[in-house]
């Protein structure tokens, strides 16, 4: 839409300045419905040696009239498509860019000209041994700012992936790398520069400090995996310039790009010394579909819709109040009760629903820790509670069906959660805790927790670490845990502000929110210190000594840069080594009959088992080599399983061999051996196996000049009812499905010689 | 001397504070209360249940200078970045917000009052826009602004 000028010149200086502007530029919406407005912008002049008209002129985006502030007057509620009223209480939001108006107050019109761009710049340039100059102030300047958009995004947890919000933050990061590459880098130099982001941003975001080493590992591993990436991805160009003329095929520039992480400007930059050219039609229209793909599987990963339903029974009830810090069981008034999702006033015998309480000793599920379970009861009334979860934050919600009985709100109840189950969550719970501290002792505090559950049967840790943990150090983690366990101390619980828990060096999810007052758990008794202290607002044990045996019996990798690791306890953990001890003697005595099995296999084919390795599981793997290195030869001395004919054809030596019962893939042995035998000449060999058909074309290096074995390959497989195939001019192979038409295809492939 | 950027992120913050506005710390760039965002992106995402009355805060009047990533999303500055003086994929938004207590008239007098009396700005350089029916947003600026 054009913008469209309506400003009347009447009287006065003032009118001159003001003006009105009818495009959605100055009308603002949350959505197609809600909240909407006019706004009204500032604009400011930076003088007439820059290019650009008034805002509502044709030139409005020049560089010198520039919006720093926008008011959005939020008047109206959208209702329908066609339906807007007044909003009773109008809002106000407005919104100025910083680093705008900072430029514009330090005298220039380009924010990375003001102090703290300069700073990061002048530092990278410093380390870089670069001195920025016009021609290259593009790439520092992506460097600034890439590094502010990864630091801040790290510091949150998020990162480098392959989707959401994780590929946005690889995609910023390897552009900025990209950039630092342009400038001649060869090594990591992000990790480095974030130095000065830290130093110019913590007094204001403390959670830049806090992040420190999680930021500065993750930017150099990422920095470290891009520039293997770009090596393998130029290797990988150079051979693929070899087989083109003038134009690399877009799908190979987009499979360069999109996995292997190569950049297309960088394939463009390499191809264009080489006087080259991309097929660009093809990606473009290769990358729209990856993101419309892409588009398609975004769902967002915050928490689920916010049910609007709990807004208002928390506006009209006010927060729970939990009691089960202090007390297992407790007495409460019903305020609410729902059933499919809508508030009743009576839940009868059998009724699945919700109730909410004044107060309640039930845990709410969060922070990992799962909801607590037990019973509401009443005279008659009994309700079992499956789970609990805390919506809106403090608003506690019992999930149950009603065993007998019934209950309407304002009733009287008893409430008593499941004792047993909960002693094993706070052991759990307690565990983890030594659990993380034990892990950034031993793997380092770059580990920061990105996932956590504490059930009254095990735990699971996901935490950010880039490399499988070791034999060894998993002993260490252990015996740290079992350590503290052993030492029977008391866990202590104080209550304080953010600010004094950080002070007594509590970890705090980075980016967290809290509250005026946190929790703090300390525990572990370490030379007269705490072994650990974090914030939590969960269940834990009075007295490390309750958590028992602990032990990690599981770990792996669940994304980029993310590893898991399992663990048990007490009772979980010994019922699980008995089982894991009979699981081992059932599968010690399936690998002793897979032996003998594969021995007599081998003997009937005239072989003698090798049974010299003491590993069962290498043994069975070394007899199955053996075994099929038996049937290969077996069926290549059986003259009417293996036929070889070989004969000139205008002058040409010619191989034509069939195999049965051969899989495919002994197909290059084949061909490599009859190359071998002839010296000079054209080998084809047919293998089949059941339905399948294998067929496999070598030229020596002397006919490649005159023949092409893919196109061989490819002749060959139309007979035999395959899909064409592919290789190289000396060695080609293709599939197919018809065995009585082997004799057909070579009278085909015999035309081309 | 000329304010460092975070000279000036206080300023502005000060200001707010000592005009009744409660300063509120940025929220997290990965929105808790917003799946179909993918990156905070402007001043109001946290307050965004509060303007529509689904949610309430002790305070009416707030602050704030915002976390924003623009690189994702509806809102994708990545590739532009580099090559203007202005674009960024990660930056801070100021802003000032009221709920349901001031509206246009305040909100103009202590946006004309912070950069023309607070950060020096030369008036005869500002020019703004309201929008083409909103009679009253001109007149506010009209006669509060250039001619006193």
């Amino acid at each position: 839409m054009k913008p469209l000028t309506t400003g009347k010149k009447i009287a006065g200086l003032s009118e001159d300045k003001i003006i009105r502007i009818a495009t959605s530029d100055n009308f603002w919406s949350m959505g197609e419905t809600g909240p909407c407005g006019p706004c009204s912008e500032i604009f400011y002049d930076h003088g007439d040696h820059l290019e650009g008209g008034l805002p509502g002129t044709k030139n409005e985006d020049g560089d010198r009239f520039i919006e720093i502030w926008n008011l959005v007057f939020m008047q109206y509620e959208q209702i329908s498509k066609d339906k807007r009223i007044n909003l009773p209480k109008p809002s106000v939001d407005t919104g100025m860019g910083l680093e705008r108006i900072a430029a514009l107050l330090q005298g220039t019109h380009d924010n990375y000209e003001t102090d703290h761009f300069k700073k990061i710049i002048n530092y990278a340039a410093e380390i870089l041994k670069v001195e920025p100059k016009n021609d290259n102030l593009a790439s520092f300047r992506v460097i600034a700012d890439h590094l502010r958009a990864s630091s801040f995004l790290i510091a949150e947890g998020v990162l480098p992936s392959n989707e959401g919000r994780g590929y946005v933050l690889r995609r910023i990061m390897r552009r900025g790398m990209r950039h630092s590459h342009l400038l001649g880098s060869k090594e990591p130099i992000f990790y480095n520069i974030f130095k000065t982001l830290k130093d110019e941003m913590k007094g204001n975001y403390s959670e830049i400090e806090r992040a420190e080493s999680l930021i500065k590992e993750t930017l150099r591993m990422e920095e470290e995996k891009f520039l293997t990436l770009l090596d393998r991805g130029i290797k990988i160009l150079n051979e693929e310039i070899t087989k083109i003329d003038k134009m690399l095929p877009g799908e190979i520039a987009f499979k360069l790009y999109d996995t292997y992480g190569f950049p297309l400007d960088l394939t463009q930059d390499i191809l264009k010394n080489k006087s080259l050219t991309i097929d660009n039609d093809k990606f473009q229209s290769l990358m729209k579909e990856s993101k419309e793909l892409a588009k398609k599987n975004w769902k967002g990963s915050g928490d689920s819709a916010v049910d609007d339903i709990w807004f208002s029974i928390k506006d009209r009830l006010g927060p729970s109040e939990f009691l089960g810090y202090e007390t297992d069981q407790a007495e409460g008034i019903i305020l609410s009760l729902l059933k499919d999702n809508k508030e009743v006033n009576v839940l009868n015998e059998n009724d699945e629903g919700i109730i909410i309480l004044n107060q309640t000793p039930f845990y709410g599920e969060s922070g990992g820790q799962v909801g607590d379970t037990g019973e509401i009861i009443s005279g008659n009334f009994k309700f079992e509670i499956t789970d609990v979860q805390k919506k809106l934050g403090d608003l506690f919600v019992h999930y149950g069906k009603v065993k007998s009985g019934s209950i309407k709100i304002k009733d009287n109840v008893e409430m008593k959660i499941d004792i047993d189950r909960r002693n094993n969550i706070r052991a759990y719970h307690s565990a983890t805790h030594l659990l993380h501290e034990s892990l950034r002792r031993v793997l380092g505090t770059h580990v920061t927790q990105k996932g956590s559950l504490v059930a009254p049967d095990r735990l699971r840790f996901d935490f950010s670490h880039m490399k499988p943990i070791s034999e060894q150090e998993i002993e260490k983690i252990e015996n740290h845990v079992n350590s503290m366990v052993q030492k029977k101390s008391e866990v202590k619980t104080r209550i304080m502000t953010p600010k004094e828990a950080v002070n007594n060096g509590a970890l705090a999810l980075f980016g967290e929110k809290y509250g005026e007052e946190v929790r703090v758990l300390s525990m572990g008794d370490e030379k007269e210190k705490y072994f650990s202290t974090e914030l939590c607002g969960g269940t834990h044990v009075r007295n490390t000594g309750d958590i028992g045996r602990f032990k990690i019996i599981s770990q792996s990798s669940i994304a980029a840069g993310v590893r898991r690791v399992e663990a048990l306890r007490e009772n979980q953990l010994n019922s699980f080594l008995q089982n894991k001890e009979k699981l081992s003697d059932l599968s010690a005595q399936k690998d002793e009959e897979m032996i003998n099995n594969l021995s007599k296999q081998i003997i009937k084919l005239g072989g003698k088992p090798n049974l010299e390795d003491e590993d069962n599981k290498i043994l069975i793997k070394e007899l199955s080599k053996q075994l099929e290195q038996l049937k290969f030869s077996s069926i290549l001395e059986n003259n009417s399983k293996n036929i070889i004919q070989d004969i000139k054809i205008n002058n040409v030596s010619v191989r034509f061999q069939k195999v049965r019962d051969l899989p495919p893939k002994e197909l290059r042995k084949l061909v490599d051996a009859g190359k071998k035998e002839l010296k000079t000449g054209i080998i084809v060999v047919f293998a089949s196996l059941d339905d399948k058909v294998g067929l496999a074309v070598g030229i020596t290096d002397e006919l490649i000049n005159k023949y092409d074995a893919v196109t061989f390959a490819k002749t060959g497989s139309e007979i035999i009812g395959g899909k064409g195939g592919g290789g190289r001019k000396d060695f080609a192979q293709a599939g197919g499905q018809f065995k009585d038409k082997i004799d057909e295809a070579f009278e085909k492939i015999k035309t081309l010689i | 001397m000329a304010k460092t950027l975070n000279e000036i992120r206080s300023a502005f913050l000060d200001y707010f504070e000592k005009n009744d506005h409660k300063i509120v710390e940025s929220s997290n760039l990965v929105p808790n209360n917003d799946p179909t965002l993918m990156f905070a992106n402007s001043g109001m995402v946290q307050f965004k249940n509060v303007f529509t009355g689904l949610e309430k805060r002790d305070y009416q009047r707030a602050t704030t200078s915002q976390k924003c990533v623009r690189a994702g999303g509806k809102h994708n500055d990545l590739e532009n970045v580099g090559y203007t003086p202005r674009h960024h994929t990660f930056f801070e938004m100021l802003g000032n917000f009221s709920f349901g207590d001031y509206f246009k008239e305040k909100a103009i007098e202590l946006a004309w009052n912070l950069i023309t009396k607070e950060f020096g700005l030369d008036k005869n350089r500002l020019y703004v826009t309201v929008y083409h029916n909103d009679d009253e947003a001109f007149n506010y600026w009209k006669k509060n602004c250039w001619v006193k």
